[in-house]
């Protein structure tokens, strides 16, 4: 089971994320905005980062760079950006930002679920 | 001047008469010298005839000089008008004259003069109309000559243009700051070459849209300068642009919320929640399937947004048109499978790929197929055809439903029209798909047409360019798609690090220095930007990784696994050389390092000759998709087969200058290909490499049949490319010895 951090300032959608990945057995920390979704993950590096994009001050490509930036090549969270931008370019920005995976909303909580579990088994197995 | 008031007298008459008078004198006179001399002639006698000799000269001065004084006169005064009216009195007259002919002439010219005024009057008039409007115009209009000098500017351009007509005129258009004098130079040759589009540009705060017009010179072959018409596009473009964000807030604003619908209703279905029943399910089923149908709304608005701003641009790669047909096909299988509808697909295998946007290649199938099993009813056909035309592929998306009536037909590919037929109201969608489709096959350099018959069914059928519009070459596609070098460097000495990336980049190439120095530090690098080579110091003993180590983390991840490795090593002798790179001996100088490198970058594809055509029998698509990509993108053309059985006929047929074949293939296997093409006389010698996926071991077997090469996948494309080009090489150099 992962630890699991949720940056999402949409509570709803915060709600329904944290709600699928404690039913799947995961265990789940949630954040409202980047700055503070940051701070967590730094303080106590997750399995997983579930990035919303679109968020003020701080927002999610500037969050996954930070992260990718802190941990450098030691083995960081993987992360996960979710995003209403269904754009190439902005999958694109969210890759070059360093994310694992870029999923457009909406999504089906299963098809979330499953993507990222497959990611974290390759992370685990090797 | 009234003709009557004044006594006229003509010079010709007065002429006459003084000449008859003093014919009639010299007369009188001999007449009377003759008599002198018949007689004695007396003192009287002779006197006489002196006064009359005098009479005679006096007269004759007379009329000399009045002559003189008659032609000079008028003449004058004919030429001061005349030159009064050219220093611009243009209302001076030439007076009535006393004689007769000049008077005639004076005033033929003053009725010259006249008309000459009532046209200068009447073209002033003009002139000043068309100033006015001109001036008054919103426009701006600037005109500039052959040289590039403002001859005209109105106060509109002088507004936009921040100067006043005074400085502007007469100075070169350039220093307006719109175009520059090569452009304006460059504007005008091709104006006269026939219309050109107005240009739209940004000048400070503003932007401008320039109409330019060229001045023909009276030959019409050459230029005597321009006009430009501007106008103040600024709002529009403000507009447009508030346009787009608005169309892309609305998106995220009506995408949140319907993840959050669409979402919870998933948890309440999926019984996350506990227990439903079945009227419950029901009920949320129907929550979901009109969500469905806002977010396919939502996409269609977007996509049609953008297609209008022409904001959508293309991303052109090579596409495997049957993988296309299939992805398409089954994002749609539930569809077709709820209406119980069979599907069918009859796909050309050569050309097998299309350069094009794969998203939008599959999004129009996906439209187009959706229709179709949107408007056919339960147990219907539908079947997807491809054809190869000269240069391009005919798709066609055939279906034996409802049809479109006649009258409909003609609207069908126009925003939000839907047919209003009682079969189609229960049938969802935006009536935006074939209007979205259309454009896409058109950005394509494509063509879309319909037909139809009410009770029997309709074909949709689009053509699209193999290569991409026609203004690009395959070359330049895939340029686009892959041309990176990009080099990861690891290495524990920071002086080393800056002396190979000086090198490196000389080559060119770009760089990234790994941050960590461990392997597994070094792999997380090239994981985070996905280098075309890695180069690193691998030493144990300063605390490096060795090769074995590195090299073993790489082929662990399935992104890097064909990542070549240029290994710099104490001892070359004590380590094996990576399959795919290089090995460098500790002492290696950076130089020595960047050859290493630019050997093992991916070449560029422009300005690269051709090196021949090879045949590719590999029935793993991605696999042949990364062959084929790898060979055109280093000057190789490629023909795919999918199976052994169509590769000994292809290879027949165009006698490649090599055969790339997979172990395991439908119908016939490199093993009986191998031996076929070996013995054909016309494919005897064409060079074969075998490459396997799962039976490495086997590599001696087909080298002892009589292939060149074996390649275990995963393997290296540039090592493959290498080879290819040896092989060639071996086989020219071979053909000219013989000749």
């Amino acid at each position: 089971m992962a630890r699991v951090v949720v940056i999402e300032d949409e509570p709803d959608i915060a709600m329904l994320v944290a709600t699928k990945f404690r039913n799947a057995g995961h265990e789940v920390e949630q954040a409202s905005d980047g700055r503070s979704g940051l701070a967590l993950v730094l303080a106590n590096p997750p399995d997983l980062v579930l990035l919303d994009v679109m968020m003020p001050s701080m927002d999610g490509y500037a969050v996954c760079q930070a992260i990718r930036g802190r941990f450098g090549a030691a083995p960081p969270p993987l992360v996960v950006l979710l995003s209403a931008r269904s754009q190439v370019a902005d999958r694109q920005r969210g890759f070059d930002a360093g994310c694992d995976d870029y999923i457009i909303k909406p999504f089906r909580p299963a098809d979330l679920l499953t993507r990222v579990t497959e990611l974290l088994g390759k992370r685990v197995e090797p | 001047m009234d003709d009557r008031s004044e006594r006229r007298f003509s010079i010709n008459r007065r002429l006459q008469y003084s000449v008859s008078a003093i014919v009639l004198l010299v007369l009188a006179l001999i007449t009377g010298l003759l008599l002198a001399l018949r007689n004695d002639i007396s003192g009287a006698q002779t006197a006489a005839a002196v006064a009359a000799g005098v009479a005679v000269f006096a007269l004759t001065a007379w009329l000399s000089l009045t002559l003189l004084r008659a032609l000079r006169q008028p003449l004058a005064a004919v030429d001061d008008v005349t030159a009064a009216v050219n220093r611009g009195e243009s209302d001076r007259r030439v007076p009535r004259l006393p004689a007769e002919e000049f008077d005639r002439l004076g005033q033929n010219v003053n009725l010259m003069l006249d008309s000459l005024s009532a046209t200068v009057a009447e073209t002033n008039l003009q002139r000043q109309r068309m100033a006015t409007v001109v001036d008054s115009v919103n426009e701006g209009i600037v005109v500039v000559d052959a040289a590039g000098n403002i001859t005209t500017i109105n106060p509109a351009a002088a507004r936009m243009f921040e100067t006043s007509i005074d400085e502007a005129c007469g100075h070169s258009a350039a220093d307006l700051g719109f175009f520059t004098e090569d452009e304006i130079s460059e504007i005008i040759d091709r104006s006269l070459a026939g219309p050109v589009q107005p240009i739209v540009r940004r000048r400070g705060q503003r932007v401008l849209s320039a109409a330019i017009s060229t001045l023909q010179s009276s030959g019409g072959e050459t230029s005597s300068g321009s006009v430009w018409v501007l106008r103040d596009v600024t709002e529009l473009a403000q507009i447009d642009e508030m346009k787009s964000e608005f169309i892309s807030i609305v998106s995220h604003e009506l995408r949140t919320p319907l993840t959050a619908i669409k979402g919870f209703t998933d948890l309440i279905l999926e019984g996350e929640v506990g227990e439903i029943s079945e009227q419950q399910r029901e009920f949320l089923e129907i929550v979901q399937s009109n969500s469905d149908r806002l977010v396919a709304l939502i996409n269609d608005m977007l996509d049609i947004s953008r297609i209008e701003s022409g904001r959508i641009s293309l991303t052109r790669e090579e596409v495997h048109i049957a993988d296309a047909v299939d992805q398409s096909v089954a994002a749609l299988r539930p569809l077709i499978e709820e209406k119980g509808l069979s599907l069918q697909t009859e796909l050309v295998e050569e050309p097998a790929s299309i350069i094009a946007d794969r998203a939008r290649l599959q999004q129009i199938l996906t439209n187009l197929i959706a229709n179709a099993c949107k408007y056919t009813l339960a147990s219907g056909w539908i079947t997807v055809r491809s054809e190869a035309l000269d240069g391009q592929i005919a798709f066609s998306v055939s279906d034996t439903g409802i049809g479109i009536p006649p009258d409909a037909l003609p609207h069908i590919f126009s925003k939000f029209y839907r047919v209003d037929q009682a079969q189609t109201r229960d049938v969802g969608g935006s009536g935006l798909g074939l209007a979205i489709t259309k454009s896409l096959v058109e950005m394509h350099g494509g063509k879309i047409a319909i037909a139809s018959r009410p009770g029997v069914g309709t074909t949709v059928r689009f053509t699209l360019p193999t290569t991409g519009p026609e203004d690009r070459t395959d070359d330049e596609a895939f340029d686009n798609i892959s041309r990176t070098g990009l080099v990861l460097i690891v290495s524990g000495d920071e002086r080393e690090r800056i002396a190979w990336e000086v090198a490196i980049r000389a080559v060119p190439a770009d760089v990234v220095i790994s941050r960590g120095t461990s392997a597994a530090a070094a792999v997380g690098e090239a994981e985070l930007h996905h280098p075309s080579v890695i180069v690193a110091r691998c030493d144990a003993g300063i605390g490096l990784p060795e090769l074995g180590e590195l090299l073993e983390e790489l082929r662990a991840s399935p992104n890097l696994r064909m990542t070549p490795v240029v290994a710099i090593v104490p001892d070359i002798s004590s380590v094996r050389a990576p399959d795919d790179g290089a090995l460098l001996s500790g002492l290696a100088t950076p130089e020595e390092v960047a050859r290493a490198v630019s050997k093992l970058l991916p070449d560029s594809a422009v300005g690269r000759p051709r090196r021949g055509r090879v045949l590719v029998a590999e029935d793993d698509v991605d696999m042949a998709n990364w062959m084929r990509r790898v060979l055109v993108r280093n000057g190789f053309d490629v023909t795919l087969v999918r199976d052994g059985l169509a590769a000994i006929v292809r290879a027949v047929e165009i006698l490649p200058d090599a055969v790339i074949l997979d172990v395991n293939m439908p119908k016939m296997g490199a093993a009986e290909v191998l031996p076929q093409l070996l013995s054909n006389p016309g494919t005897r010698e064409i060079p074969i490499i075998v490459v396997s996926g799962t039976v490495p071991d086997s590599g001696p077997f087909f080298i002892e049949a009589g292939a060149s090469d074996f390649f275990t996948k995963p393997f290296n494309g540039d090592l493959l490319v290498r080879r290819l080009i040896q092989l060639s090489r071996k086989r020219q150099d071979g053909q000219g010895s013989r000749h």
